[in-house]
């Protein structure tokens, strides 16, 4: 039974939009976190996928709501109708050293921009992904770090699917500000 | 009569007879609430986010048109939306879809009634929206074709509704005052559409489902499928069109015809 304010159980459910470049790792991430598992095949998103999340936060009720995007170019077409009413935005991009993670950093302004555009000022964090594929203190570039003054990107975290690192901590992180924003309203 | 078309009378007919389950989510994908059989650990939301998917694709697909029903083998889903509400409906595929568009309509009056000023959802607290499952609740309880036969004689401002069984010799449903509703009233209709039969076939009419009297106070409809019978009274001060009287009324008993599952002889 959840506890309330004023004697009356709260129950949130939140839509989290997680994007960026196909490949990257933001099913295995939502996987990792909403089921505690890891997948080594790869299985490419068709169109979108939901995953859900209950977490009780300061005695409220939460669900988290993940719409999971593809990435891949040949969904372009649906993306932005499913941004629709989204409260906060994950986007993901892979520390690989090569044309794949290096691409796919650059691509965050363009997914910061394409979540701006039809979401407006919603909260936003960023996952540097597949930490475990480079040594410690990888740094961003300056495209990255410009966005970081951006108060509405609330973090960055490095994480990993594979090995769990950060996942938990970047997952709350987001669900704390919608918690903590809303809850005042 | 046959034996299963007895047992289909004898049965209850409450709207979850028919209706599996309903779902009732925003643009976002978010269900507010719903009500009804789910897959185990299947969360409502999965579906309803499954469902918005599938409007939106649909939606590209075939610019300016909404997804209105999802038919698949023995089940239908169909959606109405209003104000970024979409109200779904997942049921048996005999329900027939002029009673689904009347169950869509009232629980989606009756949400908007109470909500419309806290929709659309801003802060994701969809807390407010439990309360509504108390009315989903006493409404999938209802005897459906009682309260689509209220709310088809109140729609046409009838003065009564009776709805009969010939061979049971039963009255189904009777929004009449008490004197009209006899049952030697009700038989006379039945002589009278069997009256009505033999005087179409001498004027090689084919067969007759419905007789309208014109009398000094009233119109009386009185159609007939099989061994049901509906009658409908009318007040003549009443300014209505008697075409459509006619017309809805026999509507009204071949859905009802469809949901108890009795098949009409060609």
């Amino acid at each position: 039974m959840f506890k309330t304010i004023e004697g009356s159980s709260l129950k949130f459910v939140f839509k989290i939009t997680v994007i960026g470049d196909g490949g990257v790792g933001k099913t295995s991430l939502i996987k990792k976190y909403t089921q505690g598992i890891f997948e080594d095949d790869y299985i490419s998103t068709i169109g979108a996928q939901f995953s859900l999340y209950d977490l009780n936060i300061e005695g409220d009720e939460c669900k988290l709501y993940f719409w999971d995007i593809a990435g891949q170019k040949e969904f372009e077409f649906l993306r932005s109708d499913f941004y629709e009413e989204s409260k906060a935005a994950i986007i993901v991009f892979s520390l690989e050293n090569n044309d794949f993670g290096k691409q796919s950093l650059e691509h965050v302004i363009d997914w910061y921009n394409d979540i701006k555009n039809h979401c407006g000022d919603i909260p936003i964090i960023i996952f540097a992904n597949k930490a475990d594929l480079v040594k410690e203190g990888k740094s961003e570039n300056d495209s990255i770090k410009d966005l970081l003054g951006n108060d509405k990107i609330i973090d960055l975290y490095h994480t990993s699917a594979k090995t769990g690192k950060m996942v938990s901590d970047a997952f709350y992180r987001i669900i704390k500000e919608l918690h903590d924003k809303y809850k005042s309203n | 009569m046959t034996l299963e078309g007895s047992k289909a009378m004898e049965e209850k007919k409450a709207i979850e007879n028919y209706v599996e389950s309903i779902y009732i989510y925003d643009n976002a994908g978010i269900c507010l609430t719903s009500i009804g059989i789910k897959p185990e650990n299947l969360d409502e939301n999965i579906v309803s986010g499954f469902f918005t998917a599938i409007k939106k694709f649909g939606q590209k697909l075939i610019p300016g048109t909404v997804v209105k029903s999802l038919i698949m083998s023995g089940h239908k889903l169909f959606y109405n939306s209003n104000e970024n509400i979409t109200f779904c409906i997942q049921c048996y595929d005999d329900l027939p879809n002029q009673v689904i568009e009347y169950i869509l309509n009232e629980i989606s009056n009756k949400f908007l009634e109470i909500y419309q000023d806290q929709l659309p959802i801003r802060d994701g607290n969809i807390t407010l929206f439990s309360e509504f499952n108390v009315y989903l609740s006493q409404f999938m309880e209802r005897p459906l074709i009682e309260s689509l036969l209220e709310d088809f004689g109140y729609k046409v401002l009838s003065e009564g509704v009776i709805l009969f069984d010939e061979n049971q010799e039963k009255i189904m449903f009777a929004k009449v005052p008490e004197e009209y509703s006899s049952k030697k009233q009700i038989s006379m209709s039945g002589m009278l559409i069997n009256f009505a039969k033999k005087l179409s076939l001498e004027y090689q009419g084919g067969d007759v489902h419905s007789i309208l009297i014109s009398s000094e106070n009233r119109w009386i409809c009185v159609s007939k499928r099989e061994y049901i019978y509906i009658i409908v009274l009318f007040s003549k001060t009443k300014n209505i069109a008697l075409d459509i009287i006619v017309e809805r009324t026999e509507e009204i008993l071949d859905n009802i015809l469809k949901m108890l599952r009795i098949e009409i002889k060609k």
